[in-house]
């Protein structure tokens, strides 16, 4: 049920017209699939098979989102994204068949703002054209060419494109999807009280875990990972603030480079 | 190496031992024959000439180990001990000169000295003249002569320790890229990582090794060649798949839509797993420090927040140096195999000194014992008829088993009573970061 109210507010927040979407893929079935299930939940939907078909589309029309396969005949989604990226800031949302996490950061890298490997889950993909709109039409760009790429506090360091975590010593903290998302939030905003509810919604950024529990349950996992030793719940001695009756406030100073 | 040692020496002592043995009883055989022949020289000598001269002759013939004298009395002393000893100098004595017998001769020791002592390593022969007088001969022993022998013995030990310390060291020289190349064959895993031989030493030990790094660049290749067309063929079966999940949002029946689902979401899993398995060990990933711990948090909270049963305990750290995205499908399919078939998992991670272990336990049936290590074939399912229907494609823990043991750790599994499989994976430490996190 929360599915269908959350469909009628496909449209992005300040936005006049309906959402355009352009869908690239050379697969004519799952292009016109996307394209119709995009329709269904309120966007406006081109579809090209090729670069070429690609780069019409874009100086005829109004383009606000690309969905772009990584295979394709002739110029690759990658070559496509790079030139792309020289010029233009509109987001991408990046599909592939390989799904390995190297291709991921690869295309992320080059500037794509979200990355889906095939079989992707419908739902999955409105999800994340809808967190990608939201992001770039607060900043006004596209995600990657806005926020800084590294963010640091303490000596730990956040890569923001590749959503790693490393603390002083240089070794990577692997985070859930949520407890990422959570300490994005956090470090956009430093020592300043962020409510459960704020936090719910960053965390509900993605749907990709669809069994998220409590903020409180998450903010535990995530304390117990960047306050080193400790079981989550110290909280005097915690970077991330219990505020009674209000909600948790990330303490250390934070630097973007 | 040890039996090489001990044959040489054993081969040399027991030469030696027979080479002196012999030695000494051919010498003292050839000393008595030329022994003998001197002193009936000397006796014929003294006896033909004149009395006046004879003392001079004896002095001139004496010489080396013999001394000559004349005199009117027999010096020599026969005793019973040395008669056995000295038997045969005076048998061959008397061979050569038969009249001996009549004219007296007496082999044994010198007098005894005032303190009533007798020096041994003297033989005093005493020889009648025929004239009352006598000619007293003093032999150094003959043993005494040639203790070269122990010499010999000494010079020839040191040479046969100097040939083995050579051989010894020739056959480490030739020997140690055959260790190389066994070890090398050991490490080898197909990835870009194992490093290739060098190509020196002996000539068929340099063959081996040009011959050895062709193989390693030649299944290298392949692997690479393997991985391309499966990229093509994954490629391939997941638009489909995705094409199915668009398709399904259209069904009214949910019942129907949710098992439709489930299916595609077990084809992908099964395509994932084919596809980590082919990949095998030439993972494109930069191995980096990371925290096994908070990889198996994140691991474990998942599937709890799905309602499984796993706990995650103890305080280990496991700061190592590795793939971080292998890693995890490692253990995602251990923890899931223990859920699957125990319905629950108990998953602990202890660091130790260089290293880190983590145990997964479950209550499910076990692996019958024989089939403990088969488990790790690729496509190897454990015995159907006991097993439900599980699903997966029988690779879960041959891609663990690969992923561990290339980050050179080990996986052992071990049949608990009364029921239940744990599952021990021992990982090494990063030393790095040990060392940072010391100083």
């Amino acid at each position: 049920m929360m599915q269908k109210s959350q469909q009628n507010s496909s449209v992005v927040p300040g936005d006049t017209g309906a959402t355009q979407v352009l869908v690239v893929d050379d697969d004519r079935s799952l292009q016109q699939l996307v394209a119709k299930f995009l329709r269904s939940n309120g966007y406006q939907v081109l579809t090209a098979q090729d670069g070429r078909e690609m780069h019409e589309y874009l100086r005829r029309a109004r383009v606000d989102l690309i969905v772009l396969d990584v295979m394709l005949p002739g110029a690759s989604g990658i070559q496509l994204l790079r030139e792309l990226r020289k010029n233009s800031a509109v987001p991408i949302v990046m599909l592939t068949a390989q799904g390995h996490e190297t291709d991921r950061i690869l295309g992320l890298e080059l500037g794509a703002d979200d990355y889906l490997s095939k079989p992707f889950n419908p739902r999955e993909l409105l999800a994340r054209i809808r967190s990608v709109l939201r992001r770039t039409s607060a900043s006004g760009t596209g995600a990657n060419s806005g926020g800084a790429r590294h963010v640091t506090f303490e000596g730990w360091r956040v890569d923001t494109l590749r959503r790693e975590l490393s603390n002083p010593d240089g070794v990577s903290i692997d985070l859930s999807t949520s407890e990422y998302d959570l300490l994005q939030a956090f470090l956009n905003a430093p020592q300043r009280v962020l409510t459960r509810e704020q936090l719910l919604d960053a965390a509900r950024n993605r749907i990709a875990t669809g069994f998220d529990r409590s903020i409180d349950v998450q903010v535990s996992r995530l304390r117990r990972k960047i306050d080193g030793d400790g079981d989550g719940t110290d909280d005097t001695t915690s970077r991330i603030k219990t505020i009674r009756g209000q909600g948790y406030m990330f303490m250390p100073e934070v630097i973007k480079t | 190496m040890l039996v090489l040692v001990l044959g040489l020496g054993f081969f040399h002592a027991a030469s030696l031992l027979t080479y002196t043995a012999t030695l000494n009883s051919e010498l003292s055989a050839q000393d008595n024959v030329r022994l003998a022949e001197r002193l009936v020289a000397i006796r014929n000598a003294l006896k033909a000439a004149p009395s006046i001269e004879r003392e001079t002759l004896a002095h001139q013939m004496s010489g080396g180990p013999v001394d000559a004298h004349w005199g009117q009395r027999a010096l020599a002393v026969e005793t019973p001990a040395d008669s056995s000893a000295k038997a045969p100098l005076k048998k061959l004595m008397t061979s050569l000169v038969p009249e001996l017998t009549r004219e007296r001769l007496l082999v044994g020791t010198s007098p005894p000295l005032p303190n009533g002592a007798i020096d041994p390593h003297l033989t005093m022969v005493s020889v009648g003249l025929g004239d009352g007088t006598w000619a007293n001969v003093s032999v150094v022993n003959s043993g005494h002569l040639h203790g070269s022998t122990t010499s010999i013995a000494m010079a020839t030990t040191l040479m046969a320790i100097g040939v083995m310390v050579a051989t010894w060291l020739l056959v480490r020289w030739s020997t140690q890229p055959l260790g190389a190349l066994a070890n090398a064959a050991q490490h080898f895993s197909g990835s870009a990582l194992s490093p290739s031989l060098s190509e020196t030493g002996p000539n068929e030990v340099r063959e081996a090794a040009i011959a050895f790094n062709g193989m390693q660049r030649r299944i290298r290749s392949l692997i690479q060649d393997r991985a391309l067309s499966l990229a093509a063929i994954s490629h391939d079966l997941k638009t489909p798949l995705a094409r199915l999940r668009f398709r399904i949002e259209d069904l009214s029946d949910q019942d129907l839509k949710q098992s439709i689902a489930d299916d595609i979401g077990e084809m992908e899993e099964m395509i994932n797993g084919t596809i980590a398995f082919l990949r095998g060990e030439a993972s494109p990933e930069e191995p980096r420090p990371l925290q096994l711990r908070a990889i198996l948090e994140n691991i474990c909270f998942d599937h709890a927040d799905r309602g499984h049963a796993v706990s995650l305990s103890g305080s280990g750290k496991g700061v190592l140096h590795g793939q971080s995205s292998d890693l995890k499908r490692a253990f995602s399919n251990l923890i899931q195999n223990a859920l699957k078939y125990g319905d629950i998992a108990r998953v602990s991670i202890t660091d130790a000194p260089g290293r880190v272990e983590v145990v997964i336990e479950d209550d499910g049936p076990g692996i019958p014992s024989e089939q403990l290590i088969a488990v790790f074939t690729p496509f190897y399912r454990v015995d159907q008829s006991r097993g439900r229907e599980t699903g997966g494609v029988g690779l879960g823990l041959t891609v663990a088993y690969r992923v561990v043991t290339a980050h050179e750790g080990t996986i052992k599994l071990t049949n608990l009573t009364p029921r239940g499989l744990r599952v021990v994976v021992t990982l090494p430490l990063a030393p790095t970061v040990q060392a940072a996190h010391s100083s």
